[in-house]
């Protein structure tokens, strides 16, 4: 049976019960919130650009840090300033919105080792990036930062039906891409 | 599957959400039940599985070119500046990025000279010049190539002014932007203050440069234009939280009132 899962995965392992210095959020979990900028944007200098803000945010926001999930924290932080940042785009008329075909809507699953093939870290992350970003950010929330559909929900003001369905077209899509 | 109501949900969309512990104890004892006889949604839930741990099996990625690093040492040293800045230092640098946002805003005396010089060098080049990438970033400064009817032809950075040069057919106008407040004091007294779209502007007698304060950057732009068609400017006050995003949103407003025709 699948357990119930709520923020298990990247759960802040320092154990320490006294919120930590901005610096030290920075130096140590730079890479984390690094890597989770880099998986929602699916490139390095968007990544870049998001750290820091994400760093800005930290800074601001470190007063009201609760002790706990440190990575939940710091993972919400970077899907809002990813999400923001993706909404102001979207207001500008200058940025033309990408026209393409829904290129992720999943062909049938086929082959069984699909993912059995794709041993490359490499693989997974060009995959990641291709997808479109209305699916691929639902499921790093998920998967990366173990987000409820329900705080996925809220976050992207999408129905739960909607994330349900978005993040299982994304690893269809993803497992697809691989094979 | 065998189940219609499975058929009728999306089977995969289930046992995608089975996997993420997500379904309702009914709803998931329905699934597993069905998972026992049938092969097919077995293979779906294992692949299901497997997707998401290989994404969760990726590694950490390592920030490029220092990046933490920079950050932490650039915060480090103006901080040391602001100590500085309380006991008498004339000026305090202006800088981008974390430390920028996290320290009050320096006053900024606009080298409007330099500036002119600046852009009567670009724009000798800038007719001929392609026009730039749908959105180019410049030392964390992003600029949109296309700004209300203006094409984006060059942009550079020298210490802490990013200087980008639109142009619209054979006219050139030039945006330096820069972090921090506009020094009043320090503008030629022969300008003129005006409000620039619900923000306080200066522009020179001859209308050559005006100068904008937008929410903590400075705005300078070389060209000519009234202010009566500056005045007329709509601004957009959605808040930015960063402030290159501000400055693009006020250069965009205003850019909007050269018109050159």
């Amino acid at each position: 049976m699948p357990e119930r899962r709520r923020r298990r995965f990247l759960r802040g392992s320092d154990g320490s019960d006294q919120a930590p210095t901005w610096e030290e959020i920075a130096r140590d979990h730079g890479r984390f919130i690094y890597t989770v900028a880099y998986r929602l944007t699916g490139n390095p200098d968007d990544a870049q650009d998001l750290v820091q803000e994400v760093l800005v945010r930290v800074q601001r926001g470190l007063a009201t840090y609760e002790p706990g999930s440190l990575h939940g924290w710091l993972g919400r932080i970077t899907t809002n300033a990813f999400l923001d940042d993706v909404r102001r785009k979207k207001r500008r008329p200058s940025e033309a919105l990408p026209d393409e075909p829904d290129l992720v809507l999943p062909p049938a699953p086929s082959a069984d080792d699909a993912l059995a093939a794709a041993t490359l870290s490499g693989d997974i992350t060009d995959a990641l990036a291709a997808l479109k970003e209305e699916f691929r950010t639902p499921m790093v929330m998920c998967d990366l930062i173990g987000m409820t559909y329900e705080e996925i929900s809220e976050a992207l003001d999408v129905p739960i039906g909607t994330v349900r369905s978005r993040i299982h077209r994304a690893r269809s899509s993803l497992r697809t891409s691989l094979t | 599957m065998t189940d219609g109501s499975f058929e009728a949900q999306h089977a995969g969309e289930l046992l995608s959400a089975l996997t993420d512990g997500e379904l309702e104890p009914a709803a998931e004892a329905a699934v597993q039940r069905h998972l026992v006889e049938c092969d097919a949604c077995r293979n779906e839930y294992e692949l299901i599985g497997r997707s998401r741990a290989a994404l969760l099996a990726l590694p950490e990625l390592d920030p490029p070119n220092d990046l933490i690093e920079q950050i932490v040492r650039r915060r480090h040293r103006i901080l040391v500046r602001g100590v500085l800045g309380a006991f008498g230092a004339a000026v305090i640098a202006a800088v981008f990025l974390l430390s920028a946002d996290l320290l009050p805003d320096p006053a900024i005396e606009p080298r409007l000279g330099e500036m002119a010089v600046d852009h009567s060098t670009t724009a000798v080049t800038a007719p001929d010049a392609p026009t730039l990438g749908s959105s180019t970033s410049f030392g964390q400064v992003y600029v949109d190539n296309e700004v209300i009817g203006f094409d984006l032809v060059s942009v550079s950075r020298q210490d802490d002014v990013v200087h980008a040069v639109y142009r619209r057919g054979q006219r050139i106008v030039s945006v330096f932007q820069q972090r921090g407040e506009v020094d009043w004091d320090t503008l030629p007294v022969d300008g003129k203050r005006l409000r620039l779209g619900g923000r306080d502007g200066w522009q020179a007698a001859d209308a050559s440069s005006t100068v904008l304060d937008a929410d903590g950057v400075v705005l300078v732009f070389v060209g000519d234009a009234s202010a009566q068609q500056q005045l007329a400017v709509e601004v957009d006050d959605t808040p930015s939280p960063r402030w290159w995003d501000r400055a693009h949103d006020a250069a965009q407003s205003v850019l909007g009132a050269f018109d050159f025709g």
